[in-house]
């Protein structure tokens, strides 16, 4: 068994170098402040991010080269039928999946299997936050919550489309929601009605009660991510990559 | 009327137990053949109290009781521990080695296999019968997904957490999962005794 | 082997599943959608009910020129109405369409226990969830989603109402309606027009663009009057979604023989408006006595003037001149007040603005029209014969069209013909800009048949303003 996983490990990170990465670039170090009152600040280091989210045509390369990650060859419990259900065909994206639109109805731990192909990662919630507060003055929280105004159009629009933040990240509002590594991790208000419930079932109490109650699309992001679980496909739910610097930072 | 209805569905599972149980694991080159809902198709490997490469489909064909936990947690985890302890005294000696207890820790930097031992030893616990597993963040998190469980490394390294007890069954499908501690186990009890009463040859 | 199985089994289920829902009869939920209500429930003995709810987050008409994205339960604001009987056992499934943006739940006011079904229905996009409860107590209740932020889900049209009928059932009417008011907070102002985004700011501050019955503007009015016929007896269930406000629910022309506040089940009887909190509801019951279009109004009047809080029922059959004659004698009364010169109040100053196509100007004439006088002239022009004047077709317009502007600028009191009828009532002065009148007279000419091809220009109105 330990022979198997030492082959498959060699094999991916073959396969991940001989594959030209999707621009990242650094985000410097942050502090994520959560939503609810009573939870500290989370220290964030810098680390690397996609600039855009993983493409249909991306995602493409990685079920070639994986035929088991493949519409129709994938076990429920990683993917729920709504797997990439907008493609026309398992190995073809076809018209509802423009190449350079986002990669949508995946599930995380489909996300979690091409990030780790490309020898990365998924951004941790909190560091995918940092990343998207670097917002230019001129984007308001009204601008950004007029997204949930307007239906998913199909398809969707390309990557590099809506705006970017001030280091250059794309499309972290405005054109779909993205899995996180710890995506649920922070979801202790998400169930309306239900903080007892859940603050019985968590250790170290739960939170009642926000930090910013005027902060209408990060509650839309926390109810969200709390909706789901890893199985889950969503057709405005894709994902983008991250890694640690090459050089660990002190 | 709705009696039979439902009826099948809790069969199901039983009724593969015993078709699978007689079943040989198939070679790992190929894609085995788990379960739609089975937790063996998880990537994720492990490390046991003695520092060998393990995986839940090592479970493959027996019943099991798999919890997560962290050694150094201050609340609930000793009253989830103490509740495990609490649903095997239900059970007989006999029954008990048909079903072995799987503690897989959240805090795998500071759960290092040695760490476990001392702490397995501290209570009490039945090895190897019972099992604790550590490994990497990114395993447990996979299991933790897998069984629904959410949760949070606090910057002062507290981690909150749900923690249920789960029943898993013999093809490592979750057969019935407790919300927590506290919860009345008799459910998974009876449903447990089922499962171990399925014949096994 | 198998016989213990099947113990086990049974056990298992024992502590699962209320046992006695397993021995109902089984079936569908009676759902309709507004205005209608589903049929009374004929059965004496509880069932298990089985409720399909479908999320749908979708564009819709709020006014004239005016869309939203609506987020719905069952693709209708307000949301399916529900019936089922007390002591039912309700099977909810909520599915969230896989092309809406967000999760969403819901909490049913009927459901004792913890969220009201708000955490047993919390539903990711393209999936569904179930949950059960049982109809312990009788009466009308609100539901609502409950995913945070659970103002906005709201705000934007999550709400409906569930009527859990009493054991014995409620009395026998032969009309029932469903009416259920709420309000939208726009980033454009009233009546702006194109696809409006929900605007946090003004909800936070209260500050609605909309009331609106049923959704929209207009919903509840001209040919979407509730239809009703003189002699039968109407029972409205009446909601109030809010967010924010409370309704002076109120209907003109009629007194609520019965109302059971608040939707309880101890009636009052004999009211004039009856208050229906956000979240609440209330029943009440009139027989249509006479003939004629009855408003439905929020009676916080600027509600049914300005923002859209105006629905109609119009109830057909003879006239009884001894319930209500009718205008009987106009007189002069000597000393009456002179119409003042002046218009009472000075007509906003607002910056120029880019000059209307003749299309353009008809279509922000509408608007206009409904905010400021469909109230009396109606949806079709036709007023109330008697009372309100006709501008469709209307001679008395066509006569003299200055005459007409004047009158919207300065008011007009005392008889007039038109049409051949008689008609003597107060107009006040429109406090509305030139551009508005110009519109709105463009609207009026051009509308119900009515054609008049000459523009007429904000200049011509401040021509005769000056006069």
């Amino acid at each position: 068994m330990k022979i198997k996983i030492v082959l498959l490990l060699g094999f991916m990170f073959g396969s991940a170098s001989a594959r030209e990465a999707t621009q990242q670039i650094d985000i410097p170090a942050g502090t994520f402040v959560p939503l609810m009152k009573n939870m500290d600040p989370i220290p964030v280091a810098a680390f690397r991010l996609d600039i855009h989210a993983v493409t249909n045509a991306e995602y493409l390369a990685f079920v070639n080269e994986n035929p088991k990650w493949q519409r129709g060859n994938i076990p429920r419990i990683l993917a729920d039928e709504g797997y990439l259900r907008h493609w026309e065909s398992p190995t073809h994206p076809g018209e509802q999946a423009p190449l350079n639109a986002p990669v949508t109805s995946v599930s995380w731990y489909a996300a979690r299997a091409y990030a780790e192909w490309k020898g990365q990662r998924l951004p941790t919630l909190a560091e995918w936050e940092v990343a998207a507060a670097m917002l230019p003055e001129k984007i308001t929280r009204q601008q950004i919550l007029s997204w949930y105004a307007k239906p998913l159009t199909h398809p969707l629009p390309d990557t590099l489309s809506t705006q970017k933040t001030t280091v250059g990240v794309w499309d972290l509002h405005g054109l779909i929601w993205e899995w996180c590594e710890d995506y649920d991790s922070l979801a202790l208000l998400s169930r309306a009605g239900s903080d007892e419930t859940l603050s019985a079932l968590f250790c170290g109490g739960a939170a009642a009660g926000a930090a910013d109650p005027s902060d209408y699309a990060a509650f839309l992001r926390y109810a969200f991510r709390g909706s789901l679980s890893a199985s889950h496909t969503v057709a405005g739910l894709g994902f983008r990559c991250a890694s640690s610097p090459k050089e660990p930072t002190s | 009327m709705k009696k039979l209805i439902l009826l099948p569905l809790l069969f199901t599972p039983i009724l593969q137990a015993s078709d699978a149980c007689c079943s040989v694991a198939p070679p790992p080159e190929t894609a085995p053949a788990y379960s739609d809902n089975s937790l063996f198709h998880l990537q994720a490997s492990f490390l046991n109290t003695d520092g060998k490469e393990v995986k839940l489909a090592d479970y493959e064909g027996k019943p099991f009781i798999l919890a997560m936990f962290y050694a150094t947690c201050p609340t609930v985890c000793p009253r989830l521990i103490l509740d495990v302890h609490k649903i095997e005294a239900k059970f007989s000696e006999e029954e008990k080695t048909q079903l072995p207890v799987l503690l897989v820790s959240f805090d795998p930097e500071t759960d290092t296999p040695a760490n476990l031992k001392t702490f397995a030893k501290s209570w009490d616990m039945d090895t190897p019968r019972w099992q604790l597993w550590s490994g990497t963040a990114e395993n447990a998190r996979t299991l933790a997904a897998g069984l629904g469980i959410r949760y949070r490394k606090a910057p002062n390294g507290e981690i909150s957490h749900s923690a249920p007890i789960t029943l898993i069954n013999a093809q490592g499908e979750i057969e019935l999962q407790l919300a927590g501690p506290g919860v009345d186990s008799t459910p998974l009890v009876q449903q447990a005794k089922i499962l171990l009463s399925t014949p096994s040859e | 082997m198998k016989h213990k199985l099947c113990i086990g089994s049974l056990y298992f289920l024992a502590v699962l599943l209320p046992l006695q829902s397993a021995e109902l009869p089984v079936e569908k939920a009676k759902m309709t959608s507004p205005p209608h209500v589903p049929p009374a429930i004929e059965r004496n003995h509880p069932a298990k009910v089985i409720v399909d709810m479908e999320v749908v987050e979708k564009v819709m008409r709020l006014a004239d020129g005016v869309d939203y994205m609506f987020w719905t339960f069952g693709g209708t604001v307000p949301g399916t109405f529900i019936r089922v009987r007390e002591g039912d056992q309700v099977e909810f499934n909520l599915h969230n369409h896989p092309d809406n943006k967000l999760p969403h739940n819901i909490d049913l006011h009927a459901v004792t226990g913890q969220g009201g079904g708000a955490e047993g229905s919390f539903t990711a996009p393209g999936h569904s969830s179930k949950f059960s409860f049982k109809a312990l107590n009788p009466g009308l209740f609100v539901y609502h989603c409950a995913t945070q932020p659970v103002g906005m889900h709201i705000a934007n049209g999550m709400y409906g109402l569930i009527l859990v009928e009493p054991l014995n059932g409620l009395s026998k009417v032969d009309k029932e309606f469903y009416v259920f008011q709420s309000e939208f907070y726009t980033e454009g102002a009233h009546g702006e027009e194109g696809l409006q985004p929900f605007s946090m700011d003004k909800a936070i501050k209260e500050q609605a663009d909309y009331v609106v019955f049923n959704g929209s503007v207009g919903a509840l009015t001209g040919d979407n009057a509730l239809p009703v016929s003189k002699g039968e007896t109407v029972r409205l269930f009446v909601g109030n979604g809010g967010p924010n406000l409370a309704s002076s629910f109120h209907v003109i022309g009629e007194i609520f023989d019965w109302v059971y506040p608040e939707a309880g089940m101890m009636a009052n009887r004999n009211v004039q408006t009856t208050t229906v909190p956000p979240g609440g509801a209330a029943m009440v019951e009139f027989t249509t006595d006479v003939p004629g279009t009855f408003i439905i109004v929020d009676h916080a009047i600027f509600r049914a003037f300005n923002k859209g809080a105006l629905g109609m029922i119009k109830v057909t059959g003879e006239e009884d001149h001894e319930i209500y004659s009718g205008k009987i004698l106009d007189s002069q009364y000597k000393t009456m007040v002179n119409t003042p010169d002046k218009p009472l109040l000075l007509p906003k100053t607002n910056t120029p603005q880019k000059e209307l196509t003749m299309d353009e100007s008809i279509k922000a004439g509408k608007v206009t029209y409904q905010a400021t006088c469909m109230a009396c002239h109606q949806a079709n022009g036709l007023g109330i014969p008697g009372v309100f004047p006709p501008l469709a077709k209307s001679d008395f317009l066509f006569e003299d069209i200055d005459r007409a502007i004047g009158i919207v600028i300065h008011g007009k009191q005392g008889p007039i013909k038109v049409n051949g009828k008689d008609y003597n009532q107060v107009m006040t002065p429109q406090n509305i800009t030139n551009e508005e009148i110009s519109n709105v007279m463009n609207f009026i000419l051009n509308s119900w048949g009515n054609e008049h091809p000459g523009k007429i220009d904000p200049a011509k109105v401040k021509q005769i303003r000056a006069k």
